[in-house]
C-alpha cells in the first residue's frame, strides 16, 4: 500500500512477501549457478591437464608370459655366426574331458600332423584324463594350421628349447643343456656357472644378462677342422682324432674338435665315454712332440748350444732300460740333427744337461705339467712321476712317462715360437694388449728364434714334409708315440701328433693334431706321424690360413710364370 | 514465479555446455580404451613377429652351417664348376709383375704382344696350371 506523505524525499518503498520470496530464490539459483558453473569448470580444467599428461606404461598389457626365467643368451662365433640359440615353440594339449567329438578332432587334426598316431591318439583323448600332451614342439605356422580347424577341448603352450644350427661342428665347445635348459656341458655350462642360473632361479635375468655371448672361435676353420679330422679318422682307420687351432700371439682359440663328438641337438651321445673332449680333457703321452720342449730347454738354460753334438752312436743303458732311436743313425748328431732325425738317444742326453731338477722346473715353467686354466669345465690334470728320478727325465724328454693335455701342448708350443711369451688359453675375443698383460715370460727370446728355425727345418727336411703348404712356411715337430697296452709299450698301437706354427719366421697361429691308432695306409707299412698327423695339419692350414687372413710369401717358391713375356 | 531472460538464456547456455561436456568426456573415455586395445594387438602382433624372426634366424644358421654347405658343394661341385681356392691365387697388388713398357691397357686384348689368349680362363685354370708345371 502505498502511502504518499507530505515528505516526499523519501518514499518508502516495501514488497510484499511473496515477491521477496521470489528476489531471493533467484539469487539464490544465481549463486548455485556460480558454483556448479565453477564445479564444471574445474573439471574441464582438470579433463583438459590429464590430456597432456604422459601416460602410465604400466598400463599396457605385457608380452605373452614365456616362461623368461628359461631364456639363455645366444652364443656365437667371432664373426657373428650363430652357434646355438632359443627357440619358442608351440606345445599341442589336449583336454580329454572337454574333448567334444574325439573322431572328429583326430580327423581334424591329420590333415595338419599327417604322421600322428591315431591309435594312441585316440586311446587318449577318450580317456578320463584332465590334461595329455598331443604334440610338443610345433612351429607357429602348424599352430595357426590347429587353430584354424576349430576343435575344442585343444589348446597350445609355448616353450623355449635350445638349438644349435652348426650340430656337431662346435659341439664340445658349445656344450648342451638339460630338458629344463640349464647348461651340463662346455660353455653353456660355464655360462651358468658364472651367475645367470643364480639370476634365472632368484627371477633377476635381465636383457643385459641375454645379451648374445662372442667366441674367438672361427665358425669356418672350425668346420675344415673338424672335416679334415674326419677324413683322416676314416683314411687311416683311427679310434679319435683331434686338433686345435691357437692364435700364438694372443691365446684365443680359433678352432678346436675332438672326434668322435655328438649332436648338441640330440645329447643322448654325449653321455659316451669316448665322446669326451680329448683336446682340454684328454691325457696322453705325447710323444716325441716333447723334443721340442727338452731342446727348448737345454738351449735356453745356456749349457747348450745349437753347435753342439750329442753321440747318438750306440745305445743309451739306464737303469735296467734300454733307449734306443727309430730309424737310428748310428752317428754323432748336432742339435738340429738331433731334432730333424728325432733322436731319443741325442734328446736324452740333452735333458741330462740340464739335470733332473731343471727338466721338472721346466716343464713346470711351460705349464705342460699343472692344470690348466681353461673357460671349459672338462679339464684334465696332468701326471708326472710323483718323485723324479734320472730314468724320468730321460723318458720325459722324449714324451713318454708324464701324461699331459693337447691343449697344453699347443700352449707350451705357442710360448716356444711367439718370442717366450706363454699366454693362457681363452675361448672369449682378446686383443694382443690383454695377452701381453698376464703373460709370463718363459724364455728366452733367442732361444725362440732357434726354435723356429729348428722347427722350419724340420718341415723342410724331417719328417714333417707332408705338413708343408706352398707360401705359408709352416715349421713343426711330429710324435709318433707307442701307446701302453697292458702294462707294456706296443708297436702296433700309436698316438700320433703333430705340433705346428705358421708362418715361421712370424708365427700367428699354432696348430696342433693327433690322430688316435691310426693303420698304415693302402701299399705302406707304417704308421709313423709324419704319414698322418703332418697331412692332417697341413690340409688344415691349407684350407684355413687365407680365411684368417694370413697373406702367403712365395718369394722362395718356385712357381711357372702365369704371364707370358 | 518468472526468471529474468537474461538468467533463462544463461540457463540454456549452461545445459547446453553441460551436456556438451558429458559428450565430450565420453567420447575420450571411449576413444581412449579403442586406442588401448590397439596398442595391445600390435604389442601382441610384434612379439608373434618377433618370435617368427627368431625362427628364421635359426632357420638361416641351419641352411649356412658349414658342414651343409660342404655336402651340397661335394654333390653339385663338378656340375658348377667349382674348386677349392688355391693359395696361389690370392695375391697382393705387390706380387704383381711391373707393367711392361709400351703397355696399353685398353688395347691390350687385341695387341699380340701382351694378349696371352692361348688359354682357356676358367674355374681351375691355376690349379691344372700349377699341376701342370706351367706348361
Amino acid at each position: 500500500m502505498n502511502t504518499k506523505s507530505r515528505h516526499d524525499a523519501s518514499i518508502l518503498s516495501l514488497d510484499g512477501t511473496g515477491k521477496v520470496a521470489v528476489t531471493q530464490a533467484q539469487s539464490r539459483v544465481f549463486l548455485s549457478v556460480i558454483i556448479i558453473g565453477l564445479a564444471y569448470f574445474a573439471l574441464i580444467a582438470r579433463l583438459g591437464f590429464l590430456a597432456f599428461v604422459e601416460p602410465d606404461n604400466s598400463y599396457y598389457v605385457s608380452k605373452p608370459d614365456i616362461a623368461i626365467t628359461a631364456k639363455r643368451p645366444d652364443i656365437r662365433d667371432r664373426n657373428g655366426e650363430m652357434l646355438a640359440t632359443d627357440i619358442v615353440t608351440s606345445s599341442l594339449f589336449a583336454e580329454p574331458r572337454r574333448i567334444v567329438n574325439a573322431d572328429e578332432a583326430i580327423e581334424k587334426l591329420i590333415t595338419v600332423l599327417p604322421d600322428l598316431d591315431v591309435k594312441a591318439v585316440h586311446k587318449r583323448l577318450t580317456s578320463n584324463a584332465g590334461f595329455v600332451w598331443l604334440r610338443r614342439e610345433l612351429t607357429p605356422a602348424t599352430e595357426n594350421a590347429i587353430l584354424a580347424l576349430g576343435i575344442p577341448g585343444i589348446g597350445f603352450r609355448t616353450e623355449t628349447r635350445r638349438f644349435y644350427p652348426k650340430g656337431e661342428t662346435a659341439s664340445h665347445i658349445v656344450g648342451h643343456v638339460n630338458i629344463d635348459n640349464v647348461g651340463i656341458a662346455g660353455l653353456e655350462k660355464y655360462i651358468d656357472d658364472r651367475g645367470l642360473r643364480q639370476l634365472q632361479e632368484l627371477g633377476l635375468a635381465s636383457e643385459n644378462d641375454l645379451e648374445p655371448v662372442h667366441l674367438s672361435i672361427d665358425l669356418r676353420v672350425q668346420h675344415f677342422v673338424r672335416d679334415e679330422l674326419a677324413k683322416a679318422m676314416e683314411r687311416y682307420k683311427a679310434i679319435a682324432a683331434g686338433a686345435v687351432v691357437l692364435n700364438a700371439r694372443t691365446g684365443e682359440v680359433v678352432a678346436m674338435a675332438s672326434l668322435p663328438d655328438y649332436d648338441p641337438n640330440r645329447p643322448v651321445d654325449a653321455l659316451k665315454k669316448d665322446r669326451l673332449n680329448r683336446i682340454s680333457a684328454g691325457l696322453f703321452e705325447m710323444g716325441s712332440t716333447f723334443k721340442t720342449f727338452t731342446t727348448a730347454m737345454a738351449l735356453d738354460s745356456g749349457k747348450v748350444s745349437m753347435n753342439d753334438t750329442f753321440d747318438a752312436r750306440k745305445p743309451l743303458y739306464i737303469g735296467g732300460h734300454t733307449i734306443n732311436d727309430f730309424h737310428a743313425k748310428k752317428r754323432v748328431l748336432s742339435v738340429p740333427e738331433v731334432f730333424i732325425y728325432s733322436s731319443n738317444i741325442g734328446t736324452a742326453k740333452m735333458a741330462d744337461v740340464v739335470g733332473v731338477q731343471g727338466h721338472r722346473e721346466f716343464l713346470h715353467r711351460i705349464g705342460l705339467l699343472s692344470r690348466m686354466p681353461f673357460e671349459l669345465p672338462e679339464v684334465a690334470n696332468p701326471v708326472e712321476p710323483k718323485k723324479w728320478k734320472k730314468i724320468n727325465s730321460v723318458t720325459i724328454s722324449y714324451g713318454h712317462g708324464a701324461l699331459t693335455t693337447p691343449l697344453q701342448t699347443a700352449v707350451a708350443g705357442a710360448a716356444l715360437v711367439n718370442g717366450g711369451r706363454l699366454i693362457s688359453p681363452t675361448l672369449f675375443p682378446r686383443s694382443v694388449s690383454q695377452a701381453n698383460k698376464d703373460a709370463v715370460n718363459v724364455i728366452d727370446p733367442k732361444t725362440s728364434k732357434n726354435m723356429r728355425d729348428l722347427m722350419r727345418l724340420n718341415v723342410e727336411q724331417g719328417s714333417g714334409k707332408r705338413a708343408e703348404v706352398p707360401g705359408f712356411k709352416v715349421g713343426g715337430k711330429t710324435g709318433t708315440a707307442e701307446k701302453v697296452v697292458n702294462g707294456r709299450y706296443s708297436s702296433s698301437k700309436r698316438f700320433n701328433a703333430f705340433l705346428s706354427a705358421f708362418p715361421i719366421d712370424a708365427p700367428q697361429y699354432v696348430v696342433l693334431a693327433f690322430v688316435d691308432e691310426p693303420k698304415p695306409e693302402q701299399g705302406k707299412d707304417s704308421a709313423t706321424a709324419g704319414l698322418n698327423a703332418a697331412p692332417v695339419v697341413g690340409n688344415i692350414i691349407r684350407r684355413s690360413a687365407p680365411i684368417l687372413g694370413v697373406k702367403p710369401d712365395f718369394n722362395d717358391v718356385k712357381l711357372p710364370l702365369l704371364v707370358s713375356n | 514465479m518468472k526468471l529474468s531472460p537474461v538468467l533463462r538464456s544463461f540457463d540454456m547456455l549452461m545445459v547446453a555446455l553441460l551436456i556438451g561436456v558429458v559428450i565430450w568426456t565420453f567420447k575420450v573415455k571411449h576413444d581412449s580404451e579403442v586406442a588401448l586395445d590397439r596398442v595391445a594387438e600390435l604389442e601382441k602382433k610384434i612379439a608373434a613377429e618377433e618370435i617368427e624372426i627368431d625362427l628364421l634366424l635359426s632357420d638361416w644358421g641351419l641352411l649356412t652351417s658349414p658342414a651343409r654347405l660342404e655336402k651340397l658343394v661335394e654333390r653339385y661341385g663338378e656340375q658348377l664348376g667349382l674348386e677349392p681356392t688355391m693359395p696361389a691365387q690370392l695375391a697382393d697388388p705387390n706380387n704383381l709383375p711391373p707393367i711392361e713398357e709400351g703397355f696399353d691397357p685398353e688395347n691390350a686384348e687385341d695387341d699380340p704382344e701382351f694378349a696371352n689368349t692361348d688359354q682357356e680362363i676358367k674355374t681351375g685354370s691355376v690349379k691344372h696350371l700349377i699341376e701342370s708345371g706351367g706348361q
